[in-house]
């Protein structure tokens, strides 16, 4: 279906083409550009006054480089086009190249129904005299962009737009759980390979025969008690975070199914932990390498009550030393009772993650604590986190629990695909994340930046 | 008297010196369970009304009473 106007479906151009040039080959990019096409005359940014390109320099030479943003502008004609796709095809230095297209200035009066996207800037006649093209670039886009917004609401203004990409798949294939496939991770090409993952619970299942052969680096931070899992969180956990490729029986419930798993027991096997424990943990799977730490467990905190500067000065610490925590946002709230209860401690930290727990209908779980207080309370993400299919403790095998301690590490195996993939770590990991994450139709305060989801 | 559990973070300005920091807390009566280097944090205890002077020991960031967590039980839906 095709709903715009004619003159945005098919966007004209301008006769002049963008260059996406390598970051660390300007030079060579200018080189191949000006050898396959006989442009010599190129302007560079960089030479002008704050790097601001003046109108008559993009009119007046054959083309511009745009050093900070690694793009050329260039006039050229249907030869050298070749030229330079050739030229392209073989030279590493040149990335793509597309038409520039024209964004057209709309006048403002015709279009004074419906939302403005971007307020209309009027500019002071200090500012008309230093117009140049970004401004009107600007301008136009903002223009064009209300007048689309405009064309959608069409003659019934009050008519929500509804945004589909947030909707769930409607057929669900059952080699995968519901969280694999609303995340992408069942069509991710990546497993967490090279990644190390700690997850500090009630330890874990070591005879589980979904994890055969894993070689599970454990240790147990739980005075009396073995890493051996007597509990089944830690391991229901570590199955979402780390579980096999191909277990038992289906379906796939295990995201990083590559990653190296590092067991800490920090929570006894009657669930319960203290700061000594999951403080040494921490220092245990930094010590070790661990990209990824994921924690599911918190206490409450009140309303307006501050975070741990301890917990956040560790976040801060680990971030530095290339490992992300991940935590759960907590599952006090009621929400089916209009009851939302902060995030808590230690997810409420600004340099830990705070995870969110979501239903198959994408819904926020009634459980799910909310970014109530100020100064790193927010949520950051969600992910799967109501009826998570996942390991057990032998014999049950396998359990469906909910809670936001079932999305928290839906997003550290996540987080180890991404860290693969992307090679990033630390505070660029947590970038990776946050941008790659679906925004939903829902309340940051409840879902932070949206559906976490695995690299393509 | 009260006995607390404490964590401790040292500044980050003396991070290298946290075994001398922590020898420092001891002598203002915290007992000293934990010397974690990586994170530049002490877990220990104290009597209740040493927490001020623990604060004061120079190289202390900051001073809080331990937190202790707990799941539901196992068997329970919402964990």
């Amino acid at each position: 279906m095709n709903n715009f106007p004619p003159s945005m479906s098919q966007p004209q151009t301008t006769g002049r083409y963008l260059v996406l040039l390598e970051d660390d080959a300007m030079d060579a990019g200018m080189s191949a550009i000006s050898n396959s096409t006989g442009v010599k005359d190129l302007a560079q940014s960089r030479d002008f006054a704050d790097s601001a390109v003046t109108p008559q320099a993009l009119g007046g030479t054959d083309g511009v480089v745009f050093n900070e943003l690694g793009v050329a502008v260039i006039t050229l004609h249907g030869d050298q086009i070749q030229s330079l796709n050739r030229e392209a095809a073989h030279s590493p230095a040149i990335i793509a190249i597309e038409p520039e297209r024209v964004v057209y200035a709309i006048s403002e009066p015709s279009y004074g129904r419906g939302m403005r996207l971007f307020p209309t800037f009027q500019p002071t006649p200090s500012a008309q005299s230093a117009v140049n093209p970004s401004m009107d670039y600007l301008k136009g886009y903002r223009d064009a962009i209300n007048q689309l917004v405009d064309h959608l609401l069409g003659g019934n203004p009050q008519n929500e737009v509804v945004v589909d990409g947030a909707l769930p798949p409607t057929v669900l294939d059952p080699a995968f759980t519901w969280g694999l496939q609303y995340t992408g991770v069942n069509s991710s090409p990546y497993s967490g390979l090279g990644i190390r993952v700690a997850v500090l619970d009630t330890g874990f299942d070591l005879t589980h025969p979904d994890f055969e052969g894993r070689g599970v680096m454990s240790k147990s931070f739980i005075e009396g008690q073995e890493v051996q899992d007597g509990n089944g969180h830690g391991t229901h956990c570590i199955g979402t975070a780390c579980g096999p490729q191909s277990p038992s029986t289906q379906p796939r419930y295990g995201v990083a199914y590559n990653a190296q798993i590092y067991a800490g027991k920090v929570l006894s096997d009657e669930g319960s932990g203290e700061d000594g424990g999951i403080l040494a943990g921490i220092d245990w799977a930094i010590a070790n390498g661990c990209r990824i730490i994921s924690m599911s467990l918190g206490a409450p905190v009140q309303q307006g009550q501050s975070y741990s500067k301890v917990y956040e000065r560790v976040g801060r610490r680990a971030l530095r030393r290339n490992t992300l925590i991940i935590a759960a946002a907590g599952n006090d709230s009621w929400r089916s009772n209009n009851l939302i209860v902060p995030v808590s401690h230690p997810a409420n930290c600004p340099s830990i993650m705070a995870v969110a727990a979501l239903d198959s209908k994408l819904q926020i779980a009634t459980f799910s604590n909310g970014g109530l207080n100020p100064r790193g309370g927010q949520i950051d993400i969600a992910a799967p986190g109501v009826d998570v299919y996942s390991a057990w403790p032998m014999p049950t095998r396998y359990n469906v629990i909910s809670g936001t301690s079932m999305a928290t590490p839906h997003v550290a195996g996540i987080a180890a695909l991404m860290a693969e993939a992307t090679e990033a770590s630390g505070r660029d990991l947590w970038a990776e994340l946050m941008l790659a994450a679906k925004r939903l139709p829902l309340s940051s305060r409840d879902v932070g930046s949206g559906l976490v989801q695995a690299p393509e | 008297m009260t006995k607390v559990t404490l964590t401790v973070a040292i500044s980050e300005d003396c991070l290298d010196d946290i075994l001398e920091i922590a020898q420092k807390l001891r002598a203002v009566g915290m007992q000293v369970n934990q010397i974690m280097d990586t994170l530049g944090v002490v877990v220990g205890s104290s009597e209740a009304d040493q927490v001020g002077a623990i604060a004061q020991v120079e190289g202390v960031e900051s001073v809080e009473s331990a937190h202790s967590y707990h799941l539901s039980p196992p068997q329970s839906h919402v964990q």
